[in-house]
């Protein structure tokens, strides 16, 4: 029986290509559109190496500052000093793991001792846990420790990509390289990290005591770094926030003039990405408002195109469903029978929506993926886009599609089931 | 003609319904996106005031105390000599127009620094940005007067007086007073200490999706340079104009020329980037909603034409008899073709009434973002006028292609079927 309708189904597509060309390409269209901007959350917000604890990760990306008990209303904000990192974070107790990194360090000098030419990599300054904070694949040796920060060991994490470059192969743990007209030892050769990491991303990492950090604004408010907090558990924000919170007050009965504040951070990642600017929290309410509405009318707009099309098409077929009542047409046969064709053609739809969905990864690569803070970086975005297709999304997608076909013929020929069956065959 | 075919359009009501609402609907996000495109690209295409073309951007190093070249107890006087003679010794190499030291004043890196500046009574309302810079740095990025000299301002620097922008200008100094030659000052009290402004500069925004354009220039002193002369060397802007011959692989045959020559005391040349490529970076967020706006127009006006297509497709087939009936009795192919136009029209305009209406109550309700532009009429308008002629193209060709198909249709077979 099934067999007999997909027929039906499949001859009645073929006898007005143009039209069902139309409602297939809407559906097709639909689903599009639905993975794209999925995709564009996805890539930004799911979890894969480094960043593969996302969803228990706070960052502080900015620190702000105003002076006390003062009629001045000026802040300033940026990056927050070492030392004050470390009493007000480092010295939480209650997440797993808490890294200090340098918010921008400049791009680095690499060679090989006694070589001349010397190429540019991004650099980043970091703590030992880092290494814990971040899931890193070691290609070769190890990440440097704490004792190695405390000492203010010159050892240092390359990519794969430097290694090649500089020394022509990736085992090279233990040797020297030149950093700035420094001498270090590599301690570790990691696989290259893709520029969408905002938070891991860099080309070289070293502890953050080899260099004299840009410090002491606003009695140490003010500085060069940011915080990565590992939570061991997402339920724990609430808790780490609220130490964060006593070690503020701590920190700030210290200071005479100047006084910390947070503007709402620690940030969850998805707050994190929206936070640009250091002096100004992101409207997130507003963020998602706008996300809500641009994804209800990408829905509506299709939907109401795809029921209209199905409707008319139900209208004209009035007589036909008449003449198969008459015949001996159970209502139900009927009913089921308009299921499969809505079926079928939502299926047609849907293959062609993954189809566009793949064209769009790749033609809106530059939208989807990439942003401001990747473009500065001198690294590239290493990501297939295609593995952000993600199945159980798409087959989300289709079954909305689906509903929305199945609903838009459905209606129609539920009424045709109800009038007489002389109405019907008279219809035109 | 008009009536006949409102009665067509009665007729059809219960399908024209459905397409009626999904075009007020689009008709009002449309007018929302293209309103929101338009206002950005109309600011995006103002003169920007400065100039990036052919400009890099380099910065010193700071050698690490345990580098086997580092050199011990260089005094802050000598240091800041070394920053001079690195300017210098930039300044001199063939391929440089011009070169200057900054902080926090280079396009399109996002640091900034702010103040209010005062003058007797009056103070600007919003702190003004602030351009820390050496000379040249007019002649790197070609700011200009009004008419179009940059010596004048490059020469109020080297006599240590500020450079005001035409915003400033007007707040300090209301009613078209001169500003050229008056006191202004950054703190407001009697003792302040005064600077004479020494010339105003055209408009100057700061990058192409915004319309700040209130700053300051102040001259770099050796006070200010001496702060700068440890860790912080790396905040120092060295910017650079290449003349437009030069201007091919620069970065790497600059580095082979000049590593040497600037390796002074404990600096070293460390980045060095092009000014056009940072600018597409810092804008990256900017030009990806704007893109990401337009793809949604495009899915929308795509879905508008699938629409319109398919529902005339059915109307006309269903018609096809009326429309043999027609040609029959005389009726031309085109002025058939004509009526269903008009009927695909009216139905729009119907739309559009009160979309119009939403669109003026919300914009009086000041639901839109007026930060670039007010909400006039002529934005009211031009938006609307934008919607229509996009939504009309849709409509046409949705009809265009199954009327046609139906007027083809000999009368003879047409009528047949009645």
């Amino acid at each position: 029986m099934i067999q007999q309708y997909f027929k039906q189904a499949w001859r009645l597509l073929k006898e007005n290509p143009v039209l069902s060309a139309i409602s297939i390409i809407g559906t097709a269209l639909a689903i599009c559109m639905i993975m794209v901007i999925v995709m564009s959350h996805q890539v930004k917000n799911a979890p894969y190496p480094p960043e593969t604890n996302r969803d228990r990760m706070l960052y502080v990306k900015w620190m702000s500052s105003r002076e006390k008990n003062s009629t001045n209303t000026g802040s300033s904000n940026g990056p927050m000093g070492y030392g004050f990192a470390k009493s007000c974070f480092k010295a939480l107790e209650t997440p797993e793991a808490v890294s200090i990194v340098s918010a921008f360090a400049p791009s680095a000098m690499v060679a090989m001792p006694g070589q001349n030419i010397a190429e540019n990599y991004d650099k980043m300054l970091t703590d030992e846990d880092f290494w814990q904070v971040f899931d890193f694949i070691f290609i070769d040796g190890k990440p440097y420790t704490k004792a190695d920060v405390d000492a203010g060991l010159r050892k240092v994490v390359i990519t794969e990509k430097v290694a090649l470059k500089t020394f022509g192969t990736t085992i090279v743990s233990g040797q020297r390289i030149l950093i700035d007209y420094t001498e270090f030892t590599v301690s570790g050769v990691v696989k290259d990290v893709s520029a969408l990491a905002t938070a891991a991303y860099s080309q070289i990492w070293m502890p953050i005591t080899t260099e004299i950090l840009p410090e002491g604004g606003a009695e140490g408010i003010s500085g060069s770094c940011r915080v990565f907090i590992l939570a061991k558990h997402k339920r724990d924000f609430p808790a780490i926030k609220e130490e964060a919170e006593i070690l503020r007050k701590k920190y700030n009965d210290g200071t005479t003039t100047y006084e910390a504040f947070y503007r709402n951070q620690p940030d969850t990642h998805f707050v994190f990405l929206h936070r640009k600017w250091a002096n100004q929290e992101p409207d997130m309410k507003s963020i998602v408002r706008q996300s809500v509405i641009v994804l209800v009318l990408l829905l509506i707009v299709p939907a109401i195109n795809l029921s209209g099309m199905m409707n008319s098409r139900m209208r004209k077929r009035l007589s036909e469903l008449g003449v198969r009542r008459a015949f001996g047409a159970s209502q139900k046969n009927l009913l089921s029978q308009v299921m499969w064709e809505s079926m079928l053609q939502t299926l047609l739809g849907g293959a062609l929506g993954l189809i566009f969905s793949y064209i769009a990864a790749y033609a809106l690569k530059g939208i989807i993926y990439e942003n401001s803070d990747m473009a500065f970086h001198l690294g590239e975005v290493t990501l297939n886009p295609v593995s952000l297709l993600s199945p159980a999304i798409f087959l989300y997608a289709l079954l909305f599609c689906l509903l929305l076909n199945t609903l838009s013929a459905f209606i129609p020929a539920r009424n045709v089931s109800h009038k007489p069956i002389v109405d019907s065959i008279h219809s035109k | 003609m008009f009536k006949h075919i409102l009665t067509i359009i009665k007729n059809e009501r219960r399908q024209n319904i459905g397409l009626w609402i999904e075009l007020l609907i689009v008709a009002l996000f449309l007018w929302y996106i293209v309103d929101n495109v338009y206002v950005t690209l109309n600011n995006y295409y103002k003169p920007l005031g400065f100039d990036t073309e052919h400009t890099y951007i380099m910065r010193l190093g700071l050698l690490n105390e345990s580098s086997y070249e580092y050199v011990k107890d260089i005094s802050t006087e000598t240091a800041v000599g070394y920053l001079y003679t690195a300017l210098e010794r930039i300044q001199r190499n063939p391929m440089i127009e011009a070169a200057s030291i900054s902080f926090h004043s280079s396009p399109h890196i996002g640091s900034n620094r702010s103040r209010n500046i005062h003058r007797d009574t009056l103070s600007t309302k919003y702190s003004v940005l602030n351009r820390t810079v050496t000379p040249n740095f007019f002649r790197v990025f070609k700011y200009q007067v009004e008419n179009g000299s940059t010596d004048e301002l490059v020469q109020a620097l080297e006599r240590n007086e500020l450079v005001i922008s035409p915003g400033v200008a007007k707040e300090l100094f209301p009613h078209d007073e001169p500003p050229v030659g008056k006191q202004v000052s950054f703190e407001k009290s009697d003792s302040a200490q005064l600077y004479r402004v020494g010339a105003v500069s055209r408009v100057v925004r700061y990058d192409n999706f915004s319309n700040w354009n209130s700053y300051f220039a102040q001259r770099i002193d050796n006070d200010f340079l001496k702060t700068f002369t440890g860790e912080w060397v790396g905040g120092l802007e060295f910017c650079v104009r290449v003349t437009p011959e030069e201007d091919h692989d620069f970065i790497r045959r600059f580095r082979e020329n000049m590593t040497q020559q600037l390796r002074l005391g404990n600096y070293y040349l460390g980045e060095i980037q092009s000014i056009p490529i940072n600018k597409k970076a810092f804008q990256k967020d900017d030009i990806n909603d704007l893109k990401m706006r337009m793809f949604i127009v495009f899915f929308l006006l795509v879905n508008i034409f699938l629409g319109i297509t398919g529902i005339f497709w059915f109307r006309t087939q269903h018609r096809r008899s009326e429309i043999g009936l027609r040609v029959s009795l005389g009726d031309t192919p085109k002025q058939v073709l004509r009526k269903f136009y008009i009927e695909g029209l009216l139905l729009l305009t119907t739309a559009m009434v009160p979309t119009m209406i939403v669109i003026y109550i919300l914009g009086r309700e000041g639901i839109f973002a007026t930060y670039l532009m007010h909400f006039t009429p002529g934005r009211y308008f031009i938006g609307f006028a934008i919607t229509y002629i996009l939504l009309i193209i849709m409509i046409v060709l949705g009809i265009r292609i199954p009327a046609l198909k139906a007027v083809k249709v000999p009368p003879a077979t047409a009528l047949r079927d009645e």
